[in-house]
C-alpha cells in the first residue's frame, strides 16, 4: 500500500547552494505492517515522514499510497512536536476531534467518536476541558495520538508517540497498538528512539545514517505478535538486536 | 468584591475624588480653570434631563462606530492579505508607509471638500485614522507566528482544505493582532470624532457640546461633558473586552491552575 522508491530529497538553503538531506531511500509496507524507521538525530527521518504523507514532495523518485500521490490518502500524523502541532485556540477535545470537524461532523457525531477511542484505547488523564497553555506535555501528545487515530483508522504515521508518557499512557498506546497490529488492518510507520521498543513493535525496522541519509540496513523482525516484554530474553530477540546495533556501529566508522 | 480585604479596595476613584475637592476649596484653582465637583454633578444631572444630551451621545457613537466598522471591513482582510501574501506586500509597503504617516486630522480641509460638512467627512476622518492601524494589525497577524508553519502542516496531514487551513489556523493564529489593532482604533475613533465634532461644524455629538460650554463659559458643564467622554471610552474599551473575550477565549483561560 505504501511504496517508496529511490527518493531523494534536496533543499535550497537561504543563503544560497543547497543541502542534500536524504539520497536514494527505498521503502514499503502493507496493510497489517508496522515498520519502524531509526536514526540519530537529524538523520532526516522527519523529513522522510513528510514525504511519506505527502506534505512535501521528494526531488527524485516517487512516493505511492494505495498507488496514488499520498497528498489524497487518509492519514493519522503524531508530529515528533506535538506540542507545536496542537492549535492553541482549541480545548484538548477541540483538538483531538479536530479532523472529524475537518469532515463536518456533527458535535454529537465528535463526542461520540472520541468517547469510543477513548475506551478502546484505554488512555485516561486528559483534561479535555483546558487548552492546551494548561495542560502537561504528556496530556497534549496523548491528545495528538487520539487526533491521529480519528484521523485514520488504517495508516498512521508516529513520530516517538512515548516521548512525554508517563507509565499508564505509555502502556495503553503500547498495548492498542499490539491489538492493532493483530488485527491487521492498519499500517503504521513508527520512528522510535528505544532499540528495545522498536523491535517489539516492528515487522521491519529501516535503519537510516549517513550524510546525505541512506538506508543502511532492512531487519526483519519475524518473532510471533503479541509480543510480550519477555520477548527480549529470548535469543532470537537478542540476535536482532545485535544486528540493529552494528549497523550502527557501522555507521559510526 | 467577595473576601476582598479593606486594604485591596482600589483607592484611584476616591483619591481623585478627594484630590479635586481639596484643590477647588478656597479659590485655590481658579474656577475658570477647574469647576467644583459638586456644580459638575448638577451639571451633570441637568445636562442629562434633556433629550438632547442622549442626541449628542448617540450621535458621537454612531459616527465612531461607522468609521470603525469601515475600517475593519476593509482593513483586515486587506491586511491578511499582504501579511500572508509578503510578496504583495512588497509593492504596496512603501507607498503605505507613506500614506499612513499623514495625520488624520490634516485631512480635515481635503475631506470636507470631498463630502461636504456633514457626517461622510466625519466619518472619513475616523476612517483614515482607523484604517492603516487595522491593516498593520492584520499584516503583522497574516505574516502569522513562529508556530504557524507546524500548525499549517498538521491540519494539512488532515488533509484540510485550503479554506479549513485559513479557517482552523490562518485566521484565529492572527486574531491576537488584528483584536489588539481593533482595541487601539476604538480609542482613537472616539479621539478623532470628537475633534471633528469640535471644528468641523458638527450640528451635535459630545464634541460640538464641549466646544459650545467652552465658549459660553459654562466651565461646570464642560467638565460634565468631559467625564462623560471618559465614561463614554471606557464603555468602549470594556465592550471591545468582552468582544476580545469572546473571539478569544483562550487567551483569557487561566493560567494559573497550570499542570505541568
Amino acid at each position: 500500500m505504501l511504496s517508496v522508491n529511490n527518493v531523494s530529497k534536496v533543499y535550497e538553503q537561504a543563503a544560497g547552494g543547497t543541502v542534500q538531506v536524504l539520497e536514494n531511500i527505498s521503502l514499503s509496507g502493507s496493510l497489517g505492517e508496522f515498520v519502524v524507521i531509526r536514526g540519530a538525530n537529524g538523520s532526516g527521518k522527519s523529513t522522510l515522514l513528510r514525504l511519506i504523507s505527502g506534505l512535501e514532495s521528494p526531488s527524485t523518485g516517487s512516493v505511492m499510497v494505495h498507488g496514488r500521490k499520498p497528498g489524497q490518502a487518509e492519514l493519522g500524523f503524531l508530529f515528533q512536536d506535538y506540542v507545536g502541532s496542537m492549535l492553541p485556540w482549541m480545548s484538548l477535545r477541540e483538538n483531538a476531534t479536530l479532523p472529524l470537524r475537518l469532515k463536518k461532523r456533527s458535535r454529537v457525531e465528535r463526542h461520540a467518536a472520541l468517547g469510543e477511542v477513548l475506551q478502546s484505547t484505554g488512555i485516561t488523564n486528559i483534561p479535555f476541558d483546558r487548552y492546551p497553555h494548561q495542560s502537561s506535555g504528556g496530556q497534549q501528545q496523548k491528545t495528538g495520538f487520539l487526533r491521529a487515530i480519528l484521523s485514520s483508522k488504517d495508516f498512521l504515521i508516529l513520530d516517538e508517540p512515548f516521548s512525554s508518557l508517563d507509565r499508564a499512557g505509555e502502556d495503553a498506546i503500547r498495548n492498542w497498538l499490539q491489538r492493532l497490529r493483530r488485527a491487521q488492518k492498519a499500517l503504521v510507520i513508527l520512528v522510535v528512539h528505544d532499540l528495545d521498543d522498536a523491535i517489539l513493535l516492528a515487522d521491519r525496522i529501516y535503519c537510516l545514517d549517513g550524510s546525505p541519509t541512506t538506508v543502511r540496513d532492512v531487519v526483519p523482525v519475524p518473532l510471533p505478535w503479541p509480543r510480550d516484554p519477555s520477548v527480549r530474553l529470548s535469543a532470537e530477540f537478542l540476535a536482532i538486536r545485535q544486528r540493529i546495533l552494528s549497523a550502527s556501529i557501522q555507521e559510526t566508522i | 468584591m467577595k473576601g476582598r480585604k479593606w486594604w485591596q479596595i482600589p483607592l484611584g476613584i476616591p483619591v481623585l475624588l478627594l484630590l479635586w475637592f481639596a484643590a477647588t476649596r478656597d479659590g485655590l484653582v481658579s474656577p475658570f480653570v477647574l469647576a467644583k465637583p459638586e456644580l459638575v454633578w448638577r451639571a451633570l444631572v441637568n445636562q442629562g434631563t434633556t433629550g438632547a444630551l442622549w442626541v449628542d451621545i448617540g450621535m458621537t457613537t454612531y459616527r465612531a462606530l461607522s468609521g470603525l466598522l469601515l475600517s475593519a471591513i476593509f482593513g483586515i482582510p486587506l491586511g491578511l492579505f499582504l501579511g500572508y501574501v509578503s510578496q504583495a506586500y512588497r509593492h504596496v509597503a512603501l507607498p503605505l508607509d507613506i500614506i499612513r504617516s499623514i495625520p488624520s486630522a490634516t485631512l480635515f480641509p481635503v475631506f470636507i471638500l470631498a463630502f461636504g460638512v456633514g457626517n461622510a467627512s466625519k466619518v472619513a476622518v475616523v476612517f483614515y485614522g482607523c484604517f492603516f492601524l487595522i491593516v498593520m494589525a492584520s499584516i503583522y497577524g497574516g505574516r502569522g507566528t513562529n508556530d504557524r508553519p507546524k500548525r499549517i502542516q498538521m491540519v494539512k496531514s488532515l488533509r484540510a482544505t485550503q479554506s479549513q487551513v485559513f479557517r482552523y489556523v490562518v485566521l484565529p493564529d492572527a486574531l491576537p493582532n488584528i483584536l489588539s489593532g481593533m482595541r487601539i482604533s476604538a480609542s482613537i475613533a472616539f479621539v478623532l470624532v470628537v475633534v471633528t465634532e469640535m471644528f468641523l461644524g458638527a450640528n451635535n455629538g459630545l464634541g460640538k457640546r464641549i466646544y459650545d460650554m467652552y465658549l459660553s463659559y459654562r466651565i461646570p458643564d464642560l467638565y460634565a461633558d468631559l467625564l462623560l467622554l471618559g465614561l463614554l471610552g471606557y464603555f468602549a474599551n470594556a465592550a471591545v473586552e468582552r468582544i476580545n473575550r469572546y473571539l478569544n477565549p483562550s487567551a483569557h483561560a487561566a493560567t494559573s491552575d497550570r499542570v505541568s
